[in-house]
């Protein structure tokens, strides 16, 4: 015992187990620790938010095609995009898709909350759940099934305009008619889906200020308009720029009713062909990466731009 | 205090153990997979002695005939090398998401097949950007001992190197429905060239028959074939442009009037959807102008009830004694740099698609018609009937024609020429929006402007 005593003296051993006890210690202080325990998140988004963003920026100013080292061309590639008809195009028919599902979606999917908001419709949720169904099914169910919907000779779209007298539609055949085709889509799609933000809204108000409302004479259209859409003004805020963040990002729709995979997925006549598509196209199927790159840089900035003036728009950035 | 303390002791615990767990994952994150150093040789790994060694191979096809062919091949293979114990993983990825899924993996360095069935269009694609130099592997040298036995190596080969071995010569053929023409009063077998296609079917169509359907949206084959026939196609065989040749202007016109002029062609721009399956169905449609790949992938699944009432014949020719037949594309067989198992794969892809017997079996299996120059004549290809055709020799018919198959050349823009030719000529042209030649000119100008 006593010998130990001198020699542990005499040999001064690091103490391992006291600097790491004092580290962790110093990491659960309560200044350290919410930052200890934050970490994570930052650290994952840094790599899988910032650093795909940083990337995609410093891409957008390149002349990248895959595994060859990129050349950087400043500005080139925006200049060429402004330049390119095929662009142009694509930016037309997303102010379409946008202005479609802005203007006919939206008020639609309000109505479509309405009427489920209504106290005398049973089994609402089965409703709900109907309307909700386009949203989550299959896009590959969803295009075979439309094109059938569509067909020229044999699709139920026209087989009900015969039955009105009217001439069959070559609805996904032709460029005149594809993005008519894309947007009917769309509406069936997602207004069911955006009518759940709505109802969500509408159940939420309190049945007593309804009730003040009718004592007070109002009737149905007033209390919609002077009572549940100022109420709902943030519900229908957040809807107006998610649908219009999701707009500029519609991929799917058109790629599908035009049934060409890789190859040609903007329809006829790229009479279909969304950003989103035009990105693709540029990056996957022609292989300019740092193009597309550029075309997504565009986006971000249209989007980010619509979405500021839209919340201004609703008064988020009032200073009570 | 004591609770106090508890509480303190198990928050440093807990902090102690997310911090180690954090840090441990993100060493692995950061750690990279050790790259294959056998520099494109199958691996070889220790294994205990006398044990088989473990060998999985993925295998990547849009078509099913592919993939039921290749099992085949594999189990075959196996008996063949009994020094391995393979694990085969051959899957049907949907036509539409593939050639996505090649180009991802290729550029991410990970995950690709060790096989791959990559269309020639979409080979085209991985032209650019080294994909196809940095991700596949160049089968010249190991084919070169025996490249002359065998056709059609121009689709898949790019300064000089070969990244794939074709599955078919892709005759262009027109499947037709004697039924029909008998009913017409038409003689089928008299047409050789567009003119003869036109008159028969200016009669056809009294009778409510179309003649074909062709996609006016998308080129391939119904355009490109003409292209090819007549001279045309999208490059010459120094890798120069032809899009807006003299050849390929008269094929386009000639598209275009068979449409709306001559009105013996239903134009469609869904080919490939409900519409095209029901009036072919419906009887309203005398034949279609299709590769060879198009009867067993297409019709033999779709139209199972019209077994035997269709027949064949070499597509139309734009004079008489002209070519009739084209190769209008089809899927050649890669093997992936980032594969451990590269020269097992080429065996397995050598072992179907290079030997006489491969070749057979693919006929017979799958009826992709050989690109071995010495099956055309072997009695097992040439001498077999095919119910769907009435019990026609099929082969035959492709044998005549396959050897005088203009040859494909390709290069890094064919993507944006299917595209643009769809797009910017096609649709616009038939709509009467543009003029044939100044469609032409104006796509081969804006392809020219591109990236090279």
């Amino acid at each position: 015992m006593r010998m130990n005593e001198v020699a542990t003296s005499k040999v001064p051993i690091p103490n391992r187990e006291s600097w790491l006890s004092s580290f962790f210690s110093w990491m659960g202080s309560r200044k350290v620790a919410p930052y200890v325990f934050i970490t994570p998140f930052y650290i994952i988004f840094m790599i899988f938010g910032i650093g795909p963003i940083g990337f995609a920026i410093f891409m957008s100013l390149t002349s990248w095609a895959g595994l060859e080292a990129p050349k950087f061309i400043g500005l080139a590639n925006y200049f060429q995009m402004f330049k390119d008809a095929t662009f142009r195009l694509s930016v037309v028919n997303s102010i379409w898709y946008i202005a479609a599902m802005l203007f006919i979606s939206i008020p639609l999917a309000f109505l479509l909350a309405a009427f489920l908001n209504n106290h005398w419709l049973k089994n609402r949720t089965v409703f709900r759940g109907i309307y909700f169904l386009p949203a989550i099914t299959s896009s590959v169910v969803i295009g075979i099934v439309f094109r059938l919907f569509y067909d020229l000779n044999y699709g139920v779209l026209n087989y009900f305009l015969g039955l009105v007298g009217l001439p069959p539609i070559d609805w996904i055949g032709t460029a005149a008619w594809f993005k008519p085709a894309v947007i009917i889509l769309l509406l069936w799609r997602w207004v069911g889906y955006t009518s759940v933000f709505f109802l969500a809204g509408m159940q939420a108000i309190s049945q007593e200020i309804l009730e003040a409302a009718l004592v007070d004479g109002a009737n149905t259209m007033q209390r919609y308009t002077r009572v549940i859409i100022p109420i709902l003004r943030p519900v229908i805020l957040f809807v107006t720029v998610t649908v219009t963040i999701n707009s500029f990002q519609i991929f799917e729709e058109p790629y599908v009713l035009s049934g060409r995979g890789f190859y040609q997925s903007g329809g006829p006549g790229d009479a279909g062909l969304s950003l989103a598509l035009y990105l693709y196209r540029m990056g996957f199927q022609f292989g300019q990466l740092g193009f597309a790159s550029a075309v997504g840089m565009v986006i971000f900035a249209a989007v980010f731009v619509l979405s500021v003036l839209e919340l201004r728009r609703g008064g988020l950035f009032v200073s009570e | 205090v004591s609770t106090t303390s508890q509480q303190k002791m198990n928050r440093r615990s807990f902090l102690k153990a997310a911090t180690l767990s954090a840090a441990a994952g993100l060493l692995a994150a950061c750690a990279q997979a050790a790259p294959s150093e056998q520099g494109g040789k199958t691996e070889t790994t220790s294994q205990p002695s006398g044990q088989p060694k473990d060998v999985n191979i993925s295998m990547w096809f849009h078509d099913f005939l592919y993939v039921r062919f290749f099992k085949n091949r594999a189990f075959e293979f196996e008996k063949l090398h009994p020094e391995y114990k393979f694990t085969w993983d051959a899957i049907q990825v949907p036509g539409s998401q593939i050639a996505d899924k090649f180009i991802s993996a290729l550029a991410a360095g990970a995950g690709a097949p060790d096989i791959g069935g990559v269309q020639n269009q979409v080979l085209a694609r991985l032209f650019k950007g080294q994909l196809a130099e940095k991700g596949l592997v160049d089968l010249a040298p190991k084919i070169a001992a025996e490249k002359d036995k065998f056709v059609c190596w121009e689709p898949y080969t790019y300064k000089g190197k070969v990244y794939g071995v074709a599955s078919s010569t892709a005759n262009t053929t027109y499947y037709y429905r004697p039924d029909l023409f008998e009913k017409a009063g038409v003689d089928p077998k008299t047409m050789e060239t567009w003119q003869d296609f036109i008159d028969a079917g200016t009669k056809m169509k009294e009778k409510g028959y179309w003649m074909a359907i062709f996609d006016t949206t998308y080129p391939e084959p119904n355009l490109l074939d003409p292209m090819l026939t007549n001279g045309g196609g999208y490059y010459d065989k120094d890798g120069n442009m032809i899009l807006d040749s003299q050849a390929n202007l008269e094929a386009l016109q000639l598209f275009v009037d068979l449409i709306q002029k001559h009105k013996v062609v239903m134009g469609t721009g869904d080919f490939w959807g409900p519409g095209t399956t029901a009036a072919i169905k419906e009887d309203k449609v005398a034949g279609m102008i299709m590769p060879d790949w198009y009867l067993d992938y297409v019709m033999k699944n779709t139209f199972p009830e019209q077994l035997g009432k269709w027949a064949a014949m070499p597509g139309f020719a734009f004079k008489k004694g002209g070519l009739r037949s084209s190769y209008t594309g089809d899927t050649g067989m890669s093997v992936f740099q980032q594969s451990k198992w590269q020269d097992l794969a080429f065996e397995l892809i050598q072992y179907g698609y290079m030997t006489t017997e491969g070749q057979t079996k693919r006929w017979s299996e799958i009826h992709y018609f050989p690109t071995m120059k010495e099956v055309w004549q072997d009695p097992r290809v040439i001498e077999d009937q095919d119910s769907f055709l009435g019990g026609q020799k099929l082969a035959k018919l492709w044998a005549d024609e396959a050897p005088k198959l203009p040859k494909f050349y390709t290069g890094t823009h064919r993507v944006e020429m299917i595209s643009g030719l769809g797009t910017d000529v096609l649709v616009p042209v038939i709509a009467g929006q543009k003029e044939p030649a100044a469609a032409l000119k104006e796509l081969a100008d804006k392809i020219k402007a591109m990236p090279q």
